[in-house]
């Protein structure tokens, strides 16, 4: 829906370069590939590099089909939540992120002409990243694709080319595709569908999103305009600029801004889109926020209507779906992309593990329980949100507009204008959270602890930097000195497989780091209290940094006992 | 909890009709909105604000031609 002719558009938006990456046809036996492929990915946008780089961390290479040659053109989705940097981080590319993206802490929302609310996402010092940052997609997909050029033997992007057809049973999966001109087939273990909303493969298995879709429309235009307002979220309600409806804006790199504006239900989306129509409607709105003595112009057009979709299943047989090929969110409090790589790492570990044998393929449903339970909690608050945004009914708008106009002289009821911006999902509930001891505070099994500073041989670093593509125990020793049975599990563990690390957080002595193990120093005992530990006390990580258990005396039978029911083992 | 007498309740009702009277037919249905998310604030306590929410509901009528 971009409005550029398709080549202005390709060649520059701000500093970004638009790179055609030519096709390339793989040798072919009479029209098949010989090499069978463990993992093929359908789609390479954020969330199917992402996973393509997540197994990568695992050996586990995968070819990566995208129908187009360049990656996507407009902005998209420009908000990466604080759990989003922290997967980022584990994927080993969140530098480049950090040093493009900006990072923000909250935002405002007006009535008419008046600040009613000034919300701040939870942040403190101890955090290792900031809550959330924005930046463009296509220079997400960029920083992912330059990351997977560095990877050639693990992560094979076919540009131009799209999948065309489907087979697959309980052995594998067969899939057509064409590159260019050049029709073949080719077979893999596993397919991972992240083709996104309009997905082939979804389609093609014949398969629904269900859910609820909203009646309200949004455009959603990206101008370049230097100004040096701060970053932060700004909501306007029934402004000057757009009466009785809705107005968005978002800084972004490159002095690129979005603004998203609501238009009247029954609007007409390809008039409402028309160029001369969306800059009349953005000339207004500089003049009403006091920036239209700038020089500014438009770059990216596109439209916008809200629904909130799910597959029943995430797993059909040899066929996965993550991202928005899984599920549709409402743009309303960021959880589209950001869902998507809670997807791919979540199910990453879970391929891994049962491609390498180490666990059963009933690893890979739990892949669907946790990241179904995960939309229903993200599409609650997204719904909410949604609604107050895009009122759905009479009530909703009339509601709003008593909440809107006595929030100045009540500001406890301004929350409910609170854009409920994503957070990260705890998975409680989940059949891979293991029984374990009773803790006062610390972490749930099925969440992701709290993030706090610690010493380690390689500097400072965070809990967060802990989990990787191994299961991580953290053992709470104040002297460094595990019990000596607890010890020798932990050695056995570390040598087996699949892939164990030991962590222990001590309060005093020397970080240090020795194959599978290293000793992390706590020195105010800030880690000890945010897990609620006692001495001895040991957190289970899994390789996506949710707690697997937590125990407080732990045996080398609960150790193990704890590996055989994560890999889905009797 | 408090509970209103009934001239309180007089009270409480007439300062209700003479407030929608003055918001008029244009305001009225804003201004009631308004009273119930104060109300609700006062009230305090979810469960009997959804019992009067629903309560509210029930066996609605259609207004007669004077209302």
């Amino acid at each position: 829906m971009a409005i550029l002719s398709r080549e202005t558009a390709m060649s520059r938006i701000g500093s970004f370069e638009f790179f055609r990456h030519p096709t390339r046809v793989p040798p072919l036996q009479g029209g098949r590939e010989a090499q069978r492929h463990r993992v093929v990915i359908a789609g390479g946008g954020p969330v199917g590099l992402g996973l393509a780089l997540a197994l990568s961390r695992w050996g586990i290479a995968s070819v990566v089909i995208e129908a187009d040659h360049t990656v996507c053109e407009g902005s998209r989705a420009i908000c990466i939540s604080r759990r989003s940097l922290e997967i980022l981080d584990q994927l080993g590319v969140l530098a480049p992120f950090l040093a493009k993206g900006l990072p923000w802490e909250g935002g405002r929302s007006f009535y008419r002409g008046d600040q009613i609310l000034h919300f701040r996402m939870p942040h403190d010092q101890r955090q290792k990243l900031p809550p959330m940052i924005n930046i463009q997609q296509y220079w997400i997909e960029q920083f992912l694709v330059e990351a997977a050029q560095r990877l050639p033997e693990l992560i094979d992007i076919r540009w131009g080319t799209e999948v065309t057809g489907i087979e697959h049973n309980d052995a594998g999966v067969a899939l057509r595709a064409r590159a260019g001109d050049t029709p073949y087939s080719l077979q893999a273990d596993w397919l991972v569908a992240c083709d996104g909303g309009q997905s082939f493969v979804r389609r093609h298995l014949g398969l629904k999103l269900e859910g609820t879709a909203f009646e309200g429309k949004y455009i959603i235009a990206d101008i370049e305009l230097a100004s040096d307002y701060p970053t932060e979220r700004r909501a306007w309600f029934d402004p000057a600029s757009n009466p009785g409806y809705t107005v968005l804006m978002h800084k972004q790199p490159d002095d690129i801004w979005r603004i998203d504006y609501q238009i009247p239900d029954d609007a007409d989306l390809d008039e409402a889109m028309q160029p001369a129509r969306v800059t009349g409607f953005i000339r207004g709105h500089l003049a009403m926020i006091g920036e239209a003595h700038r020089p500014w112009k438009l770059v990216w057009t596109s439209a916008y209507r809200a629904g909130a979709m799910t597959l029943a299943d995430y797993r059909h047989g040899r066929v996965l779906f993550a991202g928005n090929s899984a599920h549709a969110l409402p743009i309303f409090g960021v959880r589209g992309l950001n869902s998507g790589w809670d997807d791919a790492f979540n199910l990453s570990w879970k391929l891994a593990f049962v491609l390498q044998g180490w666990a059963g393929e009933r690893l890979l449903d739990t892949y669907t329980e946790e990241r179904i339970h995960g939309y229903r909690v993200n599409a609650a608050s997204a719904i909410k949100s949604t609604e107050f945004m895009a009122p759905p009914s009479r009530g909703f708008w009339l509601m709003r507009e008593a909440a809107l106009s006595l929030a100045l002289a009540r500001p406890e009821i301004a929350s409910v204008a609170n854009p409920r911006q994503t957070s990260t999902i705890s998975y409680e509930g989940s059949s891979l959270n293991l029984p374990g001891d009773d803790f006062i505070g610390g972490t749930m099994p099925g969440s992701v602890p709290d993030d706090c500073p610690v010493e380690s041989a390689r500097g400072p670093c965070h809990l967060s930097d802990l989990p990787g593509p191994h299961l991580t125990a953290v053992l709470f020793a104040s002297d460094g000195t595990p019990a000596p049975p607890l010890d020798e599990a932990l050695r056995a563990l570390e040598g087996g497989e699949p892939p164990w690390c030991s962590v222990i957080v001590a309060r005093l002595g020397e970080p240090w780091r020795q194959g599978r193990r290293e000793q992390v120093i706590d020195p105010e005992g800030l880690a000890f209290s945010r897990c609620g530990a006692l001495e001895g006390s040991l957190y289970l990580l899994r390789p996506d940094g949710h707690v697997a258990g937590r125990w407080h005396r732990p045996t080398a039978a609960t150790l193990q006992a704890a590996v055989a029911s994560l890999c889905a083992r009797p | 909890m408090p509970r209103l007498d009934e001239l309180q309740r007089d009270e409480a009702y007439r300062a209700c009709c003479l407030a929608i009277s003055a918001a008029g037919p244009q305001r009225e249905t804003l201004y009631l909105a308004r009273l119930v998310l104060l109300l609700m604030e006062e009230v305090g306590d979810l469960p009997r604000c959804l019992a009067a929410v629903e309560a509210a509901a029930r066996d609605l009528p259609t207004p007669g031609p004077a209302a």
